[in-house]
């Protein structure tokens, strides 16, 4: 997870829609799929996934009413909490 | 057979079956996404063994059964202990750690 580009791809939701951040997930999820891909390429790709559905949940927490701020934060919350560390 | 886990109650499976095959994972993870259905394949072709997955946000007594410090986290018990784990999303090491255990 990458604080930035959470924060960036939940701006992009606010300017745009989350439908093109969803669409992108089934695309990268679809390109996992490709046999000659080499471990670093998955590590990417399932990293990206990542901050685009912490995005996805952090806007999900700004139309329940949380300000920006505090929904990033609270989502980092989820989780750190959500693993042993 | 696989199931998701729908209540914090990982340690009573664990103990009513011989080899458990846990996948630890989150809504937002997407290493976890990717691998789901990868282990759903393991679970097909390994019927002795129960396949659950785990959501390490909403389960934290069944996630204390593992060290689980990084997501997805794959862990297998045998006759009611610990055996081991890994953190991957490569489909050879999980294949690998699932061999061991059945």
């Amino acid at each position: 997870m990458k604080l930035p580009v959470i924060k960036h791809l939940t701006q992009f939701i606010e300017d745009n829609d989350e439908d093109y951040i969803i669409e992108t997930i089934e695309t990268l999820e679809a390109l996992t799929e490709v046999p000659s891909l080499k471990d670093e390429d998955l590590d990417v790709i399932g990293e990206l996934i990542s901050n685009m559905y912490g995005a996805i949940e952090v806007n999900k927490m700004i139309k329940e009413g949380t300000p920006k701020k505090e929904a990033v934060n609270g989502f980092m919350k989820r989780v750190l909490g959500s693993i042993d560390k | 057979m696989i199931q998701e886990l729908d209540q914090d109650n990982l340690q009573d499976i664990i103990n009513g079956n011989d080899t458990v095959i846990v996948q630890y994972s989150a809504t937002w993870c997407g290493n976890c996404r990717i691998m789901k259905p990868k282990f759903k394949k393991l679970a097909t072709e390994h019927t002795g063994a129960t396949f659950v997955i785990a959501d390490a946000e909403k389960f934290p007594e069944s996630r204390k059964l593992a060290t689980v410090d990084n997501l997805p986290t794959f862990a297998t018990f045998k006759n009611g202990e610990f055996k081991g784990q890994t953190q991957t999303n490569k489909f050879d090491v999980l294949k690998e750690l699932v061999d061991d255990a059945v």
